[in-house]
């Protein structure tokens, strides 16, 4: 994205603003974050009126790319799930406006509350230290967990979130996401991926009976929350949130991938510890074969992620980083193939 | 992996509208457009390797070869593979086109054997099995000797620092 089309953005963004709250809007610099390999993530501080006063806002702009690992982007999924968790045991952003209409910023979006904490990186500094701090380490890996609980015990049953897709069965759910994924896999791959083909036999073969079907976040790890002074101030990323087992959550933030070189889940805690808590939290005995299918499945969807990445930038995508997780797919795939064979 | 010429033209463009423009030194702007004219130069002269593009359809053909002499005399045949369609010296797109075609035939071969197995004496499809795991571990074996680590630290944070 060039300067000038940044500053047509701000505009029709203005515009928006305006139309949404009534009153002219003022909006300052759009600052475009670095982190995030699919919607783009933009700063900006916002002012209008409320109650005859000029209110400050400091926000966040989610806008979906038009060629984008998950591409066509949508935001009625993420918007009516932050919605429904505000106030609920989660930590999440306050969600102001959503536009799925295109024509209007060109491509769809969201707009939520920028909240304050920084948000670590999965991968190891040099020497294996970990990414949080011992001190503040226990505290976060505790509200990290309750934080998932609260979400997996959330009633979604009756609220807007039961809107979003995928809900079926116990015993059908986890076939409804294998599908999902293939079905994404086969429209994106550029070439077949054999090792992807005889895992998605074995998934299909062994896809576990779910304990409940819950608001799963998708994307649930380390990188994809915010930290202010020991404590989580907000769970981000939202654009995978479905309904499923809860095991697909677990098994996800279990994956080798989001620990780099630290022993505990995350960076946060151990494998052992999260069982024990969640279990406490959710009144679920968690089964560790249902969370390993899980993970086989997460370096699945990981391999099928950057696939989607590598067809995104083919088809027309300028972001040089799609490109580059191209020649990534390998280490992807050798991660499946290892966690089919027990490795991982 | 993207094609060459994607990457190519894609490089070209992010350096072109993305980074010089956000450079404040004239000099390393003047680099950064340097690259660009490269590229221009190099990408006419450029295609994949023949050697790495000719050592992966040579075990791709050699593991498809086994599974159909192992199923030979059986009443279920695994899918078919047609010969090479090029001549003697083919270039690298021919080679990525057949690469890919023959990607998708063990893909196809994995399917007809999880779909057929018990049609199958075990021991034979067990075989079948191990052969195609065989050439799938090795062909990742040989595409992870080319994968240098990722950056992907270092692209999220905007800046260089040491990855591990």
């Amino acid at each position: 994205m060039q300067n000038g089309e940044f500053d047509e953005l701000r505009q029709k963004l203005a515009r928006f603003l305006s139309e949404q709250t009534g009153c002219v809007v003022e909006i300052g610099e759009l600052k475009r974050y670095p982190v995030g390999f699919s919607w783009f993530t933009f700063e900006l501080d916002a002012a209008w009126d409320e109650n005859g006063k000029r209110v400050d806002h400091k926000l966040i702009l989610r806008w979906g790319p038009k060629y984008g690992v998950l591409a066509p982007y949508f935001a009625h999924d993420q918007f009516i799930a932050l919605k429904a968790l505000e106030g609920s045991g989660v930590p999440v952003p306050k969600v102001y406006w959503y536009c799925d209409d295109s024509a209007v910023l060109g491509g769809n979006f969201f707009i939520m509350e920028r909240v304050e904490g920084e948000a670590a990186l999965p991968w190891t500094e040099s020497g294996g230290k970990g990414a949080f701090d011992e001190s503040i380490r226990p505290q976060l890996g505790e509200q990290f967990v309750a934080s998932l609980a609260a979400l997996h015990n959330f009633a979604w049953q009756g609220t807007p979130a039961a809107g979003l897709a995928g809900a079926a069965p116990l015993d059908e759910v986890g076939m409804r996401q294998i599908l999902w994924w293939e079905q994404y896999l086969h429209e994106r791959q550029l070439s077949s991926y054999p090792i992807l083909e005889h895992g998605m036999l074995w998934l299909k073969a062994h896809v576990p009976k779910a304990p409940r079907v819950s608001i799963v976040h998708g994307d649930y790890r380390i990188g994809n929350f915010l930290v202010r002074d020991a404590r989580i101030t907000a769970m981000l990323d939202w654009e995978l949130v479905h309904l499923a087992d809860p095991n697909e959550d677990l098994g996800w933030m279990c994956m080798r991938t989001w620990s780099g070189r630290s022993p505990l889940v995350c960076h946060l805690i151990s494998r052992e510890d999260l069982y024990r808590r969640y279990g406490e939290l959710t009144g679920i005995a968690v089964d560790p074969a249902a969370v390993r299918y899980y993970e086989i499945f997460g370096n699945f969807k990981l391999a099928a992620i950057h696939v989607g990445a590598a067809r995104s930038f083919e088809d027309g995508s300028a972001d040089l980083r799609m490109a580059a997780m191209g020649p990534q797919i390998a280490r992807m795939l050798l991660q499946v193939e290892r966690s089919l064979e027990g490795e991982l | 992996m993207n094609s060459l010429e994607r990457i190519l033209e894609g490089i070209m463009n992010s350096l072109t509208t993305e980074v010089v423009p956000r450079i404040n030194d004239a000099f390393a702007r003047g680099q950064a457009l340097a690259i660009v004219d490269l590229l221009r130069n190099l990408g006419p002269r450029l295609e994949w390797s023949h050697a790495i593009l000719w050592q992966q359809i040579e075990a791709q053909e050699a593991v498809l070869s086994r599974v159909a002499e192992l199923c030979a005399g059986q009443a279920i045949k695994p899918p078919p593979v047609a010969p090479r369609s090029f001549g003697e010296h083919p270039n690298a797109n021919e080679l990525v086109a057949r690469r890919d075609e023959l990607n998708g035939i063990v893909s196809a071969t994995l399917i007809w054997l999880d779909a057929e197995r018990r049609k199958l004496p075990a021991a034979l499809a067990s075989e079948v099995e191990s052969a195609l795991r065989r050439y799938m571990h090795e062909q990742l074996q040989r595409d992870m000797s080319l994968t240098a680590m990722p950056l992907f630290k270092e692209i999220s944070k905007g800046a260089k620092t040491a990855a591990t």
